[in-house]
């Protein structure tokens, strides 16, 4: 059986020189995943992806592999967003020298760490015959072990044979066993294969003519997805016995995921990346007028919004549109001063809280977080918010200012506007500002009873704030309205689905998967949009897994590569 | 019968709540706390907090955290109002001494071995003689209460004779504690005590003063409010502009129901004035060494303002404690004053609650210059680890 490697679309990595296909070795066929739904429309097979690994995958898998107390430090170069997420432009990533020379410290950080002599006793299983001389048998069970951790998959036997004679050539120069370890775990460390998720194609042999992702490629894709991690070694044994080809064995990893606590890092990464919260690394507002808003406030802030997620989404089992309205989140002590809000904690952890009937905040859009990213440093923005919603909740584009907005009108000292109403009345006077500012505005505006740090407030210069408004026919008088409007928004459903699948699959989700997408979208409509049903939905689906055949590909990489080209030379 | 818990013989303490401006979050919980200070030793007073009230009141509440701490003294550039500039240190007046040379070689120490013994003069400062005289405050301006409600300092059947400040405002003010310290260089405004204190009163939970005013229902003018005091337990926060942060929450030390002080007061434009507390103890960490303050008549006078407060703070500071706390810091040779002129000084200008047997002093007047921010004060809510119920409380 001959596996097939496919790269999307432009990822790149000057040393990357994979085979275009190779045998991932012995690997038991099993039938096609799953039954087709009679329901289900049939769309074309996508081509397998290559992508970057993200930071916090990177940190997780060597948790996973060493251990938690192993310390990572390490700030991966920024990706391109693309479709709204991250794990999409991670598909299209290119990983320069420049970016490659942290990755090389800290693989070797991590190495010396997982040698070292408070490691080696629980990380190697077995001790040199001597310490000062090569020990091949020794390093081999070592290497293997790791190494299939590392790497996803079993080594093969070159690479296997290659690892243990590398550790054994670099014994003699330092005259230490462990030293030869550390040398060839921190290339396995920086090698494509670790730093890039590659999935494998091969025949489906329960649908002649189709293509399926390999089992440890399908162990990787639930990993990341389900635990923003690499898979554990229970996971690469159930795909080296090709369990995952199974319906029964899938779904019994998949259970066994979902019950883990790895599960809810997972649903954070997920979120963190649909919700932008990687903005909040350079959140900053006014000091002097935001006195509050320190840098701690907005660590916590962001954590708000994951742990509001978690907690509605996982341990509420709670409808992910609710998320709009809930009353439920937690509150931490530097964060607690913007909301005005005593809680009785010290500077560490967060206490559950739950807004009263009648409060002004009620889901995440009236958490400090949502309303602080949105914002300017020194003042709400209406139309950031109202764009931030638009664009990251409903996946609705707004288009960019032109460059040479004219802002003399609300800028005019003797204009005398008081509210932010006013000002943006003013300001789409001019018709070129006025049809962007048209979709975004009366959002936003709703939100504007909280200041650019997300406090509550009544009136702004003076003058009682009117946040009243009106989305898709529903109107709202306020921030609390907004949400319930948001949460009965039509796109609200049909964005999370798509942003989900993109992000499950990790690339670009073609206009042939349309069809798909809807179809996910009016099972979820029926079933509610739980989360873990979301997921439950596109995993077990029998497209999760299908992969084009190679001819397919082949021309499909090739169309890629060459819009890579012209992107590049753009 | 809500139950009580026994925290110490001094009192008990009780569930409480969180309350902010007047609400209650958690209504169902409320504190209660009995102070019965027998410090007690000296006055045998008893002080009873219920602060159970502070949420119960109506209108609405302001809480305070203090951020600085500083000898309330009138001083200027060049110290002019000291009769012979800042006061000596102790090296200066062992360099002054008979002998000094001879001095070191017997007893190894230069100004911490100045008795005739190579005493310490921190520990036995009666045994020591400074050769450089006291530098004297001549001004007659300062700031600080008028204690003992008189308006020429004479002696009344709580103080002795005394020479009274006039304040800015032109109020006849005693502040008897100025004089003893308001030459030494380290306590003066950016010297090394009084700088290192403020820092210890921004970082140490020990110096955590929390004030609590309720019943607020116009923070400008309010005949009757309740103003509480207790030892908090959460940090201070600067934000990037180096200013404290307000509102932040600071949970009731709840283990130490003895700095939990109650009094009533008022807010006269602005200004919140309270009746004093007669026996007030104050937790304290100062240059490095932890004690307490025992201030009796405690009151203050603050300056509202939307994000906190600064005023005075002030009373009749026990000697006792006051040379307790001082003597026990390495203050002397960094702070350049002498411990045997400070001593003497302290009990020359004693002016409170003279010893009915000797007529010495017990007590000096005294006043703080004192800011906070607002804070979100949080009620316990919860029993307290390792506390006993009494058994007469468990009978009610």
């Amino acid at each position: 059986m001959k596996a097939l490697r496919t790269l999307s679309s432009g990822a790149l990595i000057a040393l990357l020189a994979l085979v275009a296909c190779s045998s991932n070795g012995p690997q038991k066929p099993a039938s096609s995943s799953t039954s087709a739904n009679p329901s289900e429309p049939s769309v074309p097979p996508p081509a397998a992806t290559l992508r970057l690994i993200s930071q916090s995958e990177y940190a997780n898998s060597i948790a996973g592999v060493f251990g938690a107390d192993i310390t990572v430090k390490i700030r991966f170069a920024p990706v391109n967003r693309v479709d709204g997420l991250l794990s999409v432009g991670r598909s299209s990533a290119v990983l320069t020298s420049g970016a490659l020379d942290p990755l090389d410290a800290s693989a070797r950080s991590i190495a010396a760490q997982a040698v070292d002599p408070a490691h080696r006793r629980f990380l190697i299983p077995c001790v040199p015959a001597k310490i000062d001389a090569r020990d091949d048998k020794c390093a081999r069970t070592f290497l293997a072990k790791v190494g299939r951790l590392i790497y996803r998959r079993p080594l093969t036997s070159d690479e296997l044979t290659r690892a243990v004679e590398t550790a054994g050539a670099a014994v003699g120069p330092s005259g230490d066993f462990y030293a030869g370890l550390r040398y060839t775990l921190s290339a396995m460390l920086i090698s494509p294969e670790f730093l890039f998720v590659r999935e494998m194609a091969e025949p489906d042999p329960g649908r002649p003519g189709a293509w399926r992702l390999d089992g440890y490629s399908k162990a990787s894709r639930l990993s990341f997805l389900l635990w923003d991690s690499g898979p554990d070694d229970e996971l690469l044994n159930a795909a080296g016995r090709g369990e995952l080809h199974d319906p029964r064995g899938l779904k019994r990893q998949v259970d066994r995921m979902i019950g883990s606590p790895l599960y809810k890092q997972g649903v954070r990464a997920f979120f963190a990346d649909f919700l932008v919260l990687e903005s909040f690394d350079t959140l900053t507002k006014d000091p002097v007028i935001y006195p509050a808003f320190t840098l701690k406030a907005v660590d916590e802030a962001r954590e708000q919004i994951l742990s509001t997620v978690v907690d509605h989404l996982v341990d509420r089992d709670g409808d992910y549109r609710d998320l709009f309205t809930t009353r439920h989140t937690f509150l931490s002590s530097d964060l607690a001063v913007l909301y005005r809000i005593p809680v009785d904690i010290g500077s560490q952890g967060s206490v559950p809280y739950e807004f009263q009937e009648g409060d002004p905040r009620a889901g995440i859009l009236t958490q400090i977080g949502f309303l602080a990213q949105y914002a300017h440093p020194g003042r709400s923005s209406s139309t950031r918010r109202g764009r931030g919603i638009r664009e990251v909740l409903l996946c609705q584009k707004v288009p960019d200012p032109p460059p040479n907005v004219d802002f003399s009108i609300i800028e005019d000292p003797k204009a005398h506007f008081h509210t932010a109403r006013e000002r943006l009345a003013a300001h789409q006077q001019n018709p070129v500002c006025a049809g962007c500012h048209a979709r975004t505005d009366p959002i936003g505006l709703g939100l504007e009873n909280f200041d650019g740090a997300g406090q509550y407030r009544t009136r702004e210069n003076g003058a009682v704030i009117d946040a009243s408004g009106k989305l898709d026919g529903n109107t709202f008088s306020d921030g609390v309205g907004l949400g319930r409007a948001v949460r009965e928004s039509p796109a609200l459903k049909s964005c999370i689905v798509d942003r989900l699948y993109a992000y499950s699959v990790g690339r670009k989700v073609g206009p042939d998967e349309t069809a798909l997408l809807e179809y996910y979208e009016s099972v979820l409509e029926q079933r509610g949009f739980r989360f873990e049903e979301m997921l439950r939905l596109m995993i077990f689906d029998r497209s999760f897994f299908a992969i084009a055949a190679p001819e397919t590909l082949a021309a499909s990489n090739n169309a890629s590569m060459e819009e890579s080209h012209h992107a590049h030379q753009d | 019968m809500p139950r009580r818990i026994l925290y110490s013989k001094y009192g008990y303490l009780q569930a409480g709540g969180i309350s902010m401006f007047g609400k209650r979050i958690r209504r169902h919980h409320y504190m209660r706390a009995l102070l019965i200070a027998s410090s007690l030793i000296l006055l045998g007073a008893v002080i009873a907090v219920e602060a159970d009230e502070a949420a119960s009141k109506s209108g609405e509440t302001i809480g305070l955290v203090l951020t600085d701490w500083r000898y309330a003294l009138y001083q200027t550039p060049g110290a002019g109002e000291c009769s012979l500039g800042l006061q000596k240190g102790a090296v200066e007046q062992f360099k002054a001494q008979d002998d000094p040379l001879g001095h070191f070689k017997k007893f190894g120490g230069t100004f911490e071995t100045r008795g005739p013994n190579g005493e310490d003069p921190n520990f036995s400062p009666m045994l020591v003689t400074d050769p450089l005289p006291f530098s004297e405050l001549k001004t007659n301006v300062g700031f600080g209460f008028n204690l003992d409600g008189t308006s020429d300092g004479r002696a009344t059947s709580n103080t002795l004779a005394h020479d009274k400040f006039v304040s800015p405002e032109g109020e006849r003010v005693d502040n008897q504690l100025a004089r003893v310290v308001g030459c030494v260089q380290g306590w003066r405004k950016t010297g090394f005590m009084a700088e290192f204190y403020a820092k210890e009163v921004e970082t140490s939970p020990i110096n955590r003063h929390l004030i609590e005013i309720t019943g607020v229902h116009d923070e400008q003018n309010e005949p009757n409010v309740e103003v509480f005091i207790y030892k908090g337990r959460d940090r201070l926060v600067r934000n990037a502009s180096g200013s404290f942060i307000a509102f932040m929450s600071h949970r009731i030390d709840e283990r130490f129901p003895q700095f939990m002080l109650k009094t009533h007061g008022k807010i006269v434009d602005g200004v919140l004035l309270t009746d004093p507390i007669p026996f007030a103890r104050l937790p304290l960490v100062q240059i490095q060494m932890t004690g307490e303050r025992d201030i009796r008549d405690l009151r203050l006078r603050l300056k509202l303002t939307p994000t906190g407060a600064d005023g005075l703070l002030g009373g009749y500071e026990l000697l006792d404690s006051w040379w307790n706390n001082h003597s026990k810091s390495p203050g002397s040779d960094p702070g350049l004053y002498s411990p045997a002129g400070i001593y003497r000084a302290l009990y020359r200008y004693g002016d409170g609650y003279p010893d009915p047997a000797t007529g010495k002093p017990t007590a000096i007047s005294v006043a703080y210059q004192v800011s906070a921010v607002r804070a979100l004060i949080v009620h316990p809510t919860h029993q307290a680890p390792g506390v006993v119920v009494a058994q007469a409380d468990q009978k009610e």
